[in-house]
C-alpha cells in the first residue's frame, strides 16, 4: 500500500466483480482507490493520514456493514462511510 | 385367439374364442371386417404395420385395443407369421391375438406413479428455490449491478475530451464477465427447475455438483452467518446418475442444515464431505451444528410429511431417500458431535445402477 496524502477511497465489498466495477468507475473520475474483500483486510492495512472515505457493502459476509460502522467507531476509526447496496 | 389371412391381408378364418370376444359373426369378420373392432386411435398404425408385413413378408407384431362384444376396449398383442410355398411365396398368414390388458394397465400405473414422483420432486425443487428467493435475487443482483457500473465507466472513458480506448476496452471486458456470471447463475437455476423427464443417466462428478449447488447457496450461507467447510476428496470416481436428482438431494440436505442453524446461537458450521467408501462406493456427508435430530427417532425424519419446520412440506428427505435408493445407494441420518445433525449417502461408482 502506497503512503500518500492524495485523497483515497477505500472500498470493501465481498463480490469481486462489484469491487472491480466500483474501482473502475472511481478511476474514471480520477480518484485513487484501495479495495478489500473483508473488513479484516481493511483494518489490517496501513491507512494514510490524508483525506479518505470508505465505500462499504451493507451485506458483507462476516459482519454486516452497519455493524462494522458501529464497531469501527467504537474502536476509534473515524472515517466517512458511503454504503452501497 | 387365432386367425388366418390371405396374402392380400383379408381375413380368411377366425376361431371361436375371437368370435365370442368380438361378438361379431364369422361373416362380419371376413375380409376387412376385422378393422371394425380396432380402436380408431390405434387403427392407422396397425394398418400401416400390417401393410408393411404384407409387402415384405416379415412377421407382423403390434399392440392395439380391440373392442369386445360389450363395446369395451382391451389391449391385445396381435402377431402374424407367413406360410410360404416351396418357391418362398406367401400363401397364407397365421396370426394370434393375446389379451395384454393387465400388463398394459400395470405399465400405465407405473408410468403414472413415475410422473407423480417426478411432479413431487419438481414441487420440492420449486419450494426450495422459493425459500432461497431472497438470497438468489441478491446473488443475481451483484453481477447486474457490476455490469451497469462497468458500462457506465466505459461510456465515461469514451466521452471524455480525450477518449481513453484502452480503459474503455477494459471496462467492456469487465461488463462481459459480469454478464457471463449472471447468465451462468440463471442456467444453473433453470436446469435445476426443469421438470423431470424420465431419469437421465450420465457420468457425474459429485464434487462438481457440490460446488455448483454451493454457488446457489452462497448468499443464503452468508445471510445467516454460516461458516462453510468443504472437504472434497480429490480424484473421486464419477458416478452414473441423474444429475438434477443428485443436485436435489444435495440441495435438500444443505438447506436442511442451514434451516437447522438459523435459530441457533454459537458456531454455525455447515460441512460437506466427499470420500471413497468400501465396495466401489463413494460417500457424501452434510453436517451442521443446528438443532439436531429428534432424540431416539433419527429415522423418523425420512417419513413422508414429517417436518419440524413451520413452512416445510415434510417431503424433502423422503424424496431424497427415494432418489438415492433409485441410484442403488443409501441415505441415513446420525447425530453430529457435539451438536447438530449428520446426513450421509452412498452412491455406487461401478456403473451398476438399477434403472
Amino acid at each position: 500500500m502506497k503512503i500518500t496524502s492524495d485523497p483515497t477511497l477505500f472500498v470493501i465489498d465481498d463480490d469481486d466483480l462489484v469491487r472491480a466495477a466500483i474501482q473502475g468507475l472511481l478511476k474514471s473520475e480520477g480518484l485513487q482507490t484501495e479495495t478489500f474483500e473483508t473488513t479484516q483486510q481493511y483494518l489490517c492495512c496501513k491507512r494514510p493520514g490524508g483525506p479518505s472515505c470508505l465505500a462499504l457493502d451493507v451485506e458483507l459476509t462476516e459482519v454486516s456493514g452497519l455493524d462494522f460502522q458501529r464497531q469501527s467507531a467504537e474502536s476509534g476509526v473515524r472515517i466517512p462511510i458511503i454504503f452501497s447496496m | 385367439m387365432a386367425f388366418s389371412a390371405r396374402p392380400d391381408g383379408s381375413t380368411e378364418f377366425v376361431n371361436r374364442p375371437w368370435l365370442d370376444y368380438s361378438g361379431l359373426s364369422e361373416k362380419a369378420n371376413r375380409g376387412n371386417g376385422w378393422q371394425l373392432t380396432i380402436h380408431p386411435d390405434d387403427l392407422d398404425e396397425h394398418l400401416s404395420k400390417w401393410r408393411a408385413s404384407l409387402t415384405t413378408g416379415a412377421p407382423f407384431e403390434n399392440e392395439a385395443r380391440q373392442r369386445n362384444a360389450n363395446g369395451e376396449y382391451r389391449w391385445f398383442l396381435v402377431r402374424a407369421v407367413p406360410l410360404r410355398d416351396q418357391h418362398g411365396k406367401v400363401v397364407k398368414w397365421y396370426g394370434t391375438l393375446t389379451d395384454i390388458e393387465d400388463r398394459k394397465r400395470a405399465e400405465q400405473e407405473r408410468e403414472r406413479f413415475r410422473r407423480l414422483q417426478a411432479d413431487l420432486a419438481h414441487e420440492n425443487r420449486v419450494s426450495m428455490m422459493g425459500e432461497l428467493a431472497a438470497s438468489l435475487s441478491h446473488e443475481l443482483r451483484q453481477p447486474i449491478t457490476a455490469a451497469i457500473t462497468d458500462a457506465t465507466t466505459c461510456l465515461r472513458w469514451l466521452t471524455r475530451d480525450q477518449p481513453d480506448i484502452e480503459e474503455a476496452r477494459e471496462a467492456t471486458m469487465r461488463t462481459m464477465k459480469d454478464g457471463t456470471r449472471a447468465a451462468e447463475l440463471i442456467d444453473r437455476l433453470r436446469s435445476f427447475y426443469r421438470k423431470g423427464a424420465p431419469p437421465e443417466r450420465e457420468l457425474v462428478d459429485v464434487n462438481e455438483l457440490v460446488r455448483e449447488m454451493l454457488v446457489l447457496l452462497r448468499s443464503e450461507v452468508d445471510r445467516y452467518s454460516i461458516c462453510l467447510h468443504t472437504d472434497l476428496a480429490a480424484e473421486l470416481p464419477k458416478v452414473t446418475a441423474d444429475r438434477v436428482q443428485l443436485q436435489q438431494v444435495l440441495m435438500n440436505l444443505m438447506i436442511n442444515g442451514i434451516d437447522a442453524m438459523k435459530e441457533v446461537d454459537g458456531a454455525r458450521e455447515l460441512t460437506i464431505q466427499s470420500r471413497r467408501a468400501e465396495n466401489e462406493q463413494l460417500q457424501v456427508s452434510v453436517s451442521d451444528t443446528g438443532v439436531g435430530l429428534p432424540p431416539q427417532h433419527a429415522d423418523k425424519v425420512f417419513e413422508a410429511f414429517f417436518t419440524t419446520k413451520t413452512h416445510g412440506s415434510g417431503m424433502g428427505l423422503r424424496i431424497s431417500r427415494s432418489i438415492v435408493e433409485s441410484h442403488g445407494g443409501r441415505l441415513w441420518a446420525a447425530a453430529n458431535s457435539p451438536r447438530g445433525a449428520h446426513f450421509s449417502f452412498t452412491l455406487s461408482t461401478n456403473g451398476q445402477v438399477p434403472q
